[in-house]
C-alpha cells in the first residue's frame, strides 16, 4: 500500500429549498493505493468523504460523487440557504484527524523527494490551501454563462 | 480483503454498537449521517437499492472509522475491513 498528499478544487451549483448555492472548495485527500490495486481517496478536509476505483481517475469520479451526495442530502434537510451554508461549513471544515496525520507524513516524503506520484500534476500546497466558499446565487447569476463550473485538477500536494 | 471489497452494512451497525456506544445515525436521501463523541460522517452509503442485504465499500468503513475515532476498536470488530 502506498499514500499520496493530494489536493482537489470543486466549483458546484446546489439547488436547495428556495435557493441555488455555489460550493467552491479547495480540499485535502490521502490517495492511498492498496495491494490488490485498488485505488482510494480518503478526505482530510472535508474528513468525512472517500471514493474509490480501480484507479485514480475513477477514484477522483467516485470521490466527487460522495462529495456531491453529501451536500446533496444537506440540501435536503435545510429549510434555508443560511442553514444550508452553516451545516456545509461544519462538514468542509471538520478533519479527519488521523488520515490527516497520514496526509502530512507522505507531504514531508514528497517534500523530501522519496516519494512522487508521476501520474499526477504537482502543486506547492501553500498556494492552495484549504478553503471553502459558499455564496447565494440571484436571478441571472444562476444562468448557465455566468457560473463557474470547471473543477481544478487532482494534483499531488508539494 | 481491502477497501476495494464489500461488508455488510448490518456487520457496520453491529461495529458501531460495540464501538461508539450512544451514537446516531439518520438515513438521509443518499447516505447514513453517523454522530458519535462530537464527530460526524456523511458518507456511509445506503447500499444497493431494493437489496435486503445491503452492502459498503470497505473503504468507506475505514474512513468512518477514522473520522468518529474508533478505529482500534474497529479493527477489533471487522478485521476482514483492515486485513
Amino acid at each position: 500500500m502506498i499514500s499520496y498528499p493530494v489536493v482537489f478544487g470543486y466549483r458546484d451549483v446546489i439547488k436547495g429549498r428556495g435557493f441555488f448555492a455555489g460550493v467552491v472548495t479547495d480540499g485535502q485527500a490521502l490517495l492511498t493505493i492498496e495491494d490488490d490495486g485498488g485505488h482510494w481517496l480518503f478526505g482530510v478536509n472535508p474528513g468525512g468523504v472517500a471514493g474509490g476505483g480501480k484507479e485514480t481517475a475513477e477514484a477522483a469520479r467516485e470521490f466527487k460523487k460522495s462529495y456531491l451526495s453529501v451536500l446533496f442530502d444537506i440540501a435536503e434537510e435545510a429549510h434555508t440557504f443560511q442553514e444550508f451554508k452553516a451545516e456545509v461549513e461544519r462538514f468542509f471544515h471538520e478533519t479527519n484527524e488521523p488520515t490527516e496525520a497520514e496526509w502530512k507524513r507522505a507531504h514531508v516524503e514528497v517534500k523530501k523527494g522519496a516519494l512522487n506520484n508521476p501520474n499526477l500534476p504537482r502543486v506547492d500546497v501553500d498556494k492552495r490551501p484549504s478553503s471553502i466558499q459558499i455564496i447565494e446565487l440571484q436571478g441571472d447569476e444562476t444562468a448557465p454563462r455566468d457560473v463557474n463550473v470547471f473543477d481544478a485538477p487532482l494534483c499531488e500536494a508539494a | 480483503m481491502s477497501s476495494s471489497g464489500t461488508i455488510e452494512l448490518k456487520l457496520v451497525f453491529a461495529m458501531l454498537d460495540t464501538c461508539a456506544p450512544g451514537h446516531q445515525k439518520k438515513k438521509r436521501l443518499h447516505n447514513w449521517k453517523v454522530s458519535y463523541n462530537g464527530h460526524e460522517f456523511r458518507n456511509l452509503k445506503l447500499g444497493e437499492h431494493g437489496s435486503n442485504r445491503p452492502e459498503v465499500f470497505m473503504g468507506f468503513v475505514r474512513q468512518m472509522a477514522r473520522q468518529l475515532l474508533i478505529e482500534d476498536c474497529a479493527k477489533r470488530e471487522l478485521p476482514t475491513v483492515y486485513s
